[in-house]
């Protein structure tokens, strides 16, 4: 016992030896990586110096009823006991203040007042022998020592206020345009950054920047902030000196300016550093409006930002709530609340809605849209209090039920477009205070039941969304043709369709454009007698008729033997040479680019076929073309057939010139027939021109056109 | 003499050996209990981000309405009567400023002003100048935040269309759409967290190409997906003849398995990639149609967006799909329009461009907001860079061309926690330098990530031993657009 006795003692004695050496020769210490979890270790250690003080603070107010013997036996083992703890929880103190992060000036008091405690309690030690009031004279100052260092301590950690606060609110307001600017947002910098060494207990520099006077006073060099002289207003000199130079502020290893501060605390000095200036009465463009304008929004993002009571839901948790079907979010890295998507309504089974009972807790956000959620259902979602967004978009609720979401009583956004909800809102909305937007787009809401809705509740926003006038001019869409080629067979039949409901196709088969009285109505696909184009065009109720739309035909025909091109196209157009005009794929006008065509504009086109030997009969010719007037590709001007059995002799069979277009038709594709009495040449040759002059209405006017083709056809 | 390095090997025993090594591996014990992350492996999974945002914002989701060949500034939304008085009149070199011009225009003689062919009214109660050519989107002013001060650093389509989607012009950097699915993944898993829509104007054009949707560095999962803009967005989806749904799961297992056996032999991540890409294919069976199936869509949508959506590979038919993609949780829809690179004939051309646009780009913002998804989609319409507020060639009072501008330019944003219904930023009369509040390219995607929730600094992927991002170096979130 002895021996303990003497090596308790003799630990103390040594710890305080190295507390006291590495209190003088603080600032070189630096405390290794290893050291710094023992240093986390003081507020474990030091909850036992304070309950060990106060026992030695009982065990002398009973001592009278506690026998002599044992009182002294417990009184010896408890002082050492708190000697050694008291020496280590100030050494490891001493560790975790080297650390930083700690309200100076308080850290700096609570450190002293721990290190006064550690001698006391070591003269407690020594002076228990020596006589009952010396003794005691240490134990009520080590008592009182241990109460306020204590108390500092927590202040350190919980913060200062930590005691008070849920009695005293000090919420500090964020300043506005009209407060100034040195009173919210230069001060607040200087509280931050310089005032625990600058003010009135410890004027570093003779300086302290707590008030508005002490500040324009300065310290010991002088004024620290000139108004107007940004050069030599010292609180900028130093401010801007190198991070390592001596005099710069705030010291090295201190909390340093921000360069938006910095930026703040220039501009403000530049403009006169008034006590009174505020935003309000600078001009928007003022650097120093904009400065403060950037911290402003900066502080009112901060305050914006959610705060949430609840817990984080366990992630292995969320991680098991995520499929393929179903997505679960936190809506932020720090912050506990989850936004829940779930999507594909052919993949939907309601335990996907159900099992997200094992987070109601924390989901603030809904998305169900189009999922086949009911009525009934809905006693799910009304059992997630902390929900805040909604969408319901296009389920199957009808509102019955839906009187069950005034639980949620966070709600501010809910979205039900596309739904059949109706007069039921009434009743959901004499709850839900928080509510403020509400989608209403396609309800079966009536336009009454709706502003009885708005005068109900004005603070909420219920969008309508996009209502059709029904005096709306939009032309349908045009139809669309099925057919895989416009080459047909002899049984091949044509399909049109459209891609809206309910529309009526009109048709006809000879080139004219399909109105009432000449057309037919599409019923089914139908067959073709010839080569030939099909146009046709879309009616419904509630739209203008579509434009019309043609589609020329062709039949396969017979096929030559061999062509040779004796014009060349433009470079720019060549396709696929002579052969393409007979590979049987069509071009289209909207692709005048794709190599399905031959364009020609400085000579006409002139091709040369031959059938061999065994020429068929043949009464027919058939160019197909296309146009596309705004790139100046125009119809044929004319077009010619030339025949006979000598390739140096042949003769003009025909020449059609057909009529040059009045307007601007647009794109299509187009054929021009040419037919003739049978013959049974062996070459024909084909020549088509090109308009030389595009018409006065062409935006071009007098300039070259372009001819396209893309197939010949022989019958 | 001998030989001292000898020497020193004899003097090296067991006992030394054993000692040191006891010492060695002590040491390196204590210093991984100290420092923990001291041995571990800093190449993969370094800074990996978890899929969730840095802070809560509202925006979940991106459509990017780009208008590829840079519309012209000065004859949509930035409104300078100055230049229609000053018509004809050379520009002055002290607005000029020595600025670098391209090819085309950099050996005219004169530098003739020409102000809009077209009239500007003001709109909504934030009395935003839009001109006529878009009378649509004049509808929609107080839903938008007007941007008039960008200003980029490349002069010409491609580089500057690379630096807006990549954060730099040279083309080897993950564009934004990639870095979103990277930082934040994919909120429905049976699409891709980036598609991408093309469509063809009818003015002037100017290529777009699948560096602009690249993944760069980043896993190729991160890929934007191009949609076809024929009939089938995506082609081969149903299954082929004689092979059912169970079968072609069977088929994909033991395909997987192969290929794990591959991984495992070469370790090549692409492997990795290709596996999920091919599950990703399978569950896009059951997603897509859903999504891309427009026949189901009612007439009054056909209508708001204008007849052409029926009409597969417009402009309108694209933005009623990006509408479809991003309410199923596609987490950024690229579309590009081309056709607006109006060096000449530009009122004609530009009043196709503009009526190719203008319907749809109003339909979509109404769209989303009669669904409640504005807040939480951010819209983004704009080009690579503006237009010069000089003509290029020949000037006649009906017709002019404007050469490239990086110095100034206007988009605009709407919905996802933008501030609505404003303008930021001023050009000064000439339209031609910014006066107030400069957007630089880089500023304009932190503040785009800023809105997503994401911090462009911390956002980061290492490769080449350097922590890359899409701002690269720069950039500040500007907060004068956000709500």
């Amino acid at each position: 016992m002895v021996r303990l006795k003497k090596i308790v003692s003799s630990s103390i004695f040594l710890i305080l030896f190295l507390l006291t050496f590495l209190l003088i020769f603080e600032q070189y210490v630096e405390i290794p990586l290893w050291l710094q979890p023992i240093g986390r270790m003081h507020p474990l250690i030091l909850h036992f110096p304070i309950a060990l003080i106060i026992l030695l603070f009982l065990l002398d107010v009973f001592q009278s009823h506690i026998e002599e013997n044992s009182y002294i036996k417990i009184r010896i083992f408890l002082l050492y006991f708190t000697g050694l703890t008291t020496a280590l929880s100030a050494l490891m103190g001493f560790f975790l203040s080297l650390e930083g992060g700690y309200g100076l000036e308080l850290m700096e008091r609570h450190k002293w007042l721990g290190v006064a405690l550690c001698y006391v309690i070591y003269a407690l030690i020594l002076s228990y022998k020596y006589g009952s009031s010396i003794y005691r004279i240490f134990l009520y100052s080590s008592m009182v020592l241990v109460v306020l260092s204590g108390h500092m301590g927590a202040g350190l950690t919980h913060g200062t206020d930590f005691l008070v606060e849920p009695i005293a609110s000090d919420e500090k307001p964020i300043p506005t345009k009209d407060s100034p600017i040195y009173e919210g947002f230069i001060d607040p910098i200087f509280s931050s950054k310089c005032k625990s060494c600058h003010n009135p207990e410890k004027q570093k520099g003779e300086l302290d920047m707590t008030s508005w006077t002490a500040l324009m006073k300065g310290g010991e060099n002088g004024p620290v902030i000139i108004p107007f002289a940004v050069d030599s207003s010292l609180v900028l000199q130093k401010a801007f000196l190198p991070i390592d130079h001596e005099e710069h502020m705030p010291p090295e290893g201190k909390p340093q300016l921000t360069k938006e501060e910095l930026e703040l605390i220039l501009a403000w000095i530049k403009q006169g550093a008034d006590a009174q200036m505020a935003m309000a009465h600078l001009s928007p463009n003022d650097t120093l409006y904009l400065v403060t304008n950037n911290i402003l929004s900066t502080l009112k993002e901060e305050q914006q930002k959610p705060v949430y009571e609840f817990d984080f839901a366990d992630s292995e948790l969320i991680a098991s709530l995520n499929n393929s079907y179903r997505s679960v979010v936190q809506v932020a890295q720090d912050i506990p609340a989850l936004d829940v998507n779930i999507y594909i309504s052919q993949a939907f089974k309601i335990e996907y809605l159900n099992e997200l009972k094992k987070v109601k807790d924390q989901i603030v956000s809904l998305n169900l849209a189009y999922m086949p959620i009911t009525n009934r259902d809905l006693t799910v979602i009304g059992t997630f209090t902390n929900l805040e967004k909604l969408n319901l978009n296009y389920t199957n609720i009808s509102g019955e039920g839906l009187e069950v979401l005034k639980q949620c009583e966070k709600l501010t956004s809910l979205s039900l477009s596309g739904t059949s909800v109706n007069t039921e809102l009434l009743e959901l909305f004499k709850g839900l205070p928080r509510m403020e937007e509400v989608y209403v787009w396609r309800t079966s809401l009536e336009s009454a039941d709706l502003d009885q809705l708005k005068s109900q509740r004005p603070d909420i926003l219920f969008i309508e969304g996009f209502i059709p006038n029904p005096k709306d001019t939009t032309a349908l869409p045009p139809p669309l043709l099925g057919n895989k080629t416009r080459i047909v067979d002899l049984d091949e039949r044509v399909v049109l369709k459209h891609k809206l409901q309910g529309v009526t196709i009109e048709y006809t088969t000879n080139g004219i454009d399909p109105d009432s009285t000449t057309s037919e109505v599409y019923s089914k696909p139908f067959k073709l007698p010839d080569s030939t184009q099909v146009m046709a065009r879309a009616y419904k109720d509630g739209w203008l008729p579509s434009e019309a739309v043609s589609f020329p035909f062709f039949k396969k025909g017979f096929e030559p033997e061999k062509l040779v091109l004796l014009t060349q196209p433009n470079e720019k157009y060549q396709g696929k040479g002579a052969a393409s005009l007979i590979d049987r794929e069509t071009g289209s006008a909207e692709d005048y680019k794709g190599r399905a065509w031959l364009g020609f504009d400085n000579e006409p086109f002139n091709v040369q076929i031959d059938f061999g030997e065994k020429a068929p009969t043949i009464q027919q010719i058939v160019l197909s073309y296309g146009q596309n007037m705004r790139q100046n590709i125009m119809p044929p001007v004319a077009f010619e057939v030339w025949g006979g059995n000598d390739i140096s002799e042949l003769k003009l069979i025909k020449r059609v010139t057909p009529t040059v277009p009045s307007k601007n038709q647009g794109n299509r594709e187009d054929m021009v027939p040419v037919s003739f009495a049978p013959s049974e040449f062996r070459y024909y040759k084909v020549m088509a021109f090109p308009i030389e002059k595009l018409p006065k209405w062409h935006r071009q006017k007098g300039k070259k056109g372009l001819l396209f083709v893309d197939q010949l056809f022989f019958y | 003499m001998s030989n001292p390095f000898f020497e020193h090997k004899l003097n090296i025993n067991r006992r030394h050996f054993l000692g040191k090594l006891g010492l060695g591996v002590g040491g390196a014990a204590l210093g991984t209990l100290m420092v923990p992350e001291l041995f571990k492996n800093s190449m993969g999974g370094e800074g990996m981000p978890l899929g969730l945002k840095h802070y809560a914002s509202k925006a979940k989701r991106i459509i990017y309405l780009f208008q590829n060949g840079a519309p012209s500034q000065l004859e949509s939304f930035d409104y300078k009567p100055l230049l229609n008085k000053m018509f004809g009149q050379d520009l002055p070199e002290s607005i000029r400023q020595g600025q670098r011009l391209t090819g085309m225009t950099a050996n005219q003689e004169k530098f003739p002003l020409v102000g809009s062919h077209f009239g500007f009214k003001q709109y909504g109660k934030s009395q935003t100048w839009v001109s006529d050519l878009f009378p649509n989107i004049a509808k929609i002013t107080d839903d938008i935040c007007m941007i008039k001060s960008v200003h980029t650093e490349a002069i010409n389509h491609d580089p500057a269309l690379t630096f807006m989607q990549t954060g730099a012009q040279q083309g080897n950097r993950p564009s934004m759409g990639a870095w979103m699915s990277y930082g934040l993944g994919s909120e429905n898993k049976n699409l891709p967290a980036y598609c991408v829509l093309l469509s063809r104007g009818k003015g002037n054009g100017q290529g777009v190409y699948s560096k602009l949707w690249s993944n760069g560095f980043l896993d190729s999962t991160h890929q934007g997906v191009q949609f076809s803009s024929g009939e089938d967005p995506i082609l081969y989806l149903n299954n082929p003849k004689g092979i059912d749904g169970a079968n072609r799961r069977k088929m994909l297992d033991h395909l997987a398995e192969l290929n794990e056996m591959g991984y495992d032999e070469f370790s090549d991540a692409g492997i990795q990639a290709k596996i999920k890409q091919y599950e990703m294919a399978y569950r896009m069976q059951t997603a897509v149609p859903e999504v891309t199936d427009f026949s189901k869509e009612p007439d009054h949508i056909v209508k708001l967006y204008g007849s052409d959506c029926m009409i597969p590979g417009t402009y309108a038919a694209n933005c009623l799909m990006a509408r479809k993609l991003s309410e199923s949780g596609v987490r950024f829809v690229q579309l590009y329009h081309q056709g607006w690179d109006q060096h000449g004939n530009l009122a004609n051309e530009m009043s196709g461009q503009a009526k190719d646009v203008d319907q749809a780009s109003a339909a979509l913002i109404t769209d989303l907001k009669q669904r409640g998804l504005l807040d939480e989609t951010l819209v983004i319409w704009g080009g690579e860079f503006g237009r010069t507020n000089y003509c290029q060639g020949k000037l006649t009072e009906k017709s002019y061309g404007r050469d490239h501008h990086p110095k100034a330019y206007s988009i605009w944003m709407a919905g996802g926690g933008i501030k609505a219904g404003t303008s930021f930023g001023e050009t000064d009369e000439f339209g031609y330098n910014i006066v107030q509040d400069p957007v630089h390219v880089h500023d304009l995607q932190a503040t785009i990530m800023h809105l997503m929730g994401l911090d462009h600094e911390k956002l980061t992927y290492k490769y080449l031993g350097r922590r890359f991002r899409l701002t690269d170096i720069s950039g500040h979130v500007v907060k004068g657009i956000l709500a």
